[in-house]
């Protein structure tokens, strides 16, 4: 398979007006990036607000994108510039940060240094999601856990992963899927489940 | 939800899909909120597994980004190479496309 084929279909949709098809690539890359970004700074809310910023940034440099890389190496290298200059623009304002501290908050958001990521309600939808993936994974058959594990873990691809199993690619397709169905079965009633307190886009 | 449809979008997701049947998906993906929404939970599933900690998984970083994204002016069309020629040229000795200078 082609590497990059999956992006890249997505990248061209955007690449012709389809803002739709790149909420799908901000969706599957989102954790990732903040968590690349999370090298950089500690605080998870400024990682997110650098993460926003890449994606944004990655979005008006669209047209210049030719594929010739993987998008999600030139994704990432966005976020990484973006989050170097984060730092140096935080570095170079302490003072004006304590001058500051008597100010409206608002003024501490503008920085991301007063937000507050891990509020309750956050951390506990965030352990309600942890928890009922890891429990959906414990319940599913040994074959679809193996599967779905050397997959999102280890990064193998099929006929990697048909090599280790020793059944064909189509098999681990299947395996795969059915694996994230069972999960995704699960997951579904934590985010629609009423509690009022997941966006739509995640 | 068809279960072929979904079985598509789980190899999709995994960049395991021919190029063809991809092209076809993403048009559907981008436009139907439901699919959208189930390839954002695989990001989460995926997440989970991997354990990224200190990573929010209900940050909502996707829909503040849309928002963003929503005020903007939709890109320009421009003539792409196929992706069957970009495909190919993956590992290959062309020069990289680089991000753009970033102030």
């Amino acid at each position: 398979m082609s590497a990059d084929v999956s992006d890249l279909s997505l990248v061209r949709r955007v690449q012709r007006g389809d803002k739709g098809a790149f909420d799908a690539l901000v969706l599957k890359y989102q954790h990732k990036l903040v968590k690349l970004v999370m090298r950089y700074v500690r605080n998870p809310a400024e990682a997110e607000d650098i993460a926003q910023e890449a994606f944004i940034k990655a979005y008006r440099a669209l047209p210049q994108f030719r594929g010739d890389s993987a998008f999600y190496t030139w994704l990432y290298r966005i976020a990484i510039n973006t989050a170097k200059n984060a730092v140096v623009s935080r570095d170079r304002s302490p003072i004006e940060y304590d001058l500051d501290r008597n100010n409206t908050d608002e003024s501490y958001d503008m920085q991301g240094r007063m937000k507050d990521p891990d509020t309750p309600e956050g951390l506990v939808l965030t352990d309600e999601i942890r928890s009922t993936v890891n429990s959906a994974i414990e319940a599913l058959p040994e074959d679809l856990r193996t599967a779905i594990v050397l997959r999102e873990l280890e990064g193998l691809s099929y006929e990697e992963i048909a090599a280790t199993m020793d059944c064909p690619v189509g098999t681990v397709r299947s395996r795969i899927f059915r694996a994230r169905e069972a999960i995704d079965r699960r997951l579904r009633e934590v985010f629609e489940g009423g509690l009022g307190r997941v966006e739509e886009l995640g | 939800m068809n279960e072929e449809l979904d079985s598509q979008l789980s190899a999709m997701f995994d960049d395991e899909l021919p190029a063809a049947e991809c092209e076809l998906l993403a048009r559907r993906l981008s436009r139907d909120e439901q699919l959208k929404a189930r390839w954002g939970r695989y990001a989460v599933i995926g997440a989970t597994i991997r354990a990224e900690r200190g990573v929010r998984l209900n940050a909502g970083l996707a829909g503040r980004v849309s928002a963003a994204i929503s005020s903007e002016a939709p890109l320009a069309p421009s003539p792409q190479p196929s992706l069957r020629r970009a495909g190919t040229s993956v590992g290959g000795s062309r020069s990289r496309a680089l991000p753009p200078p970033l102030a």
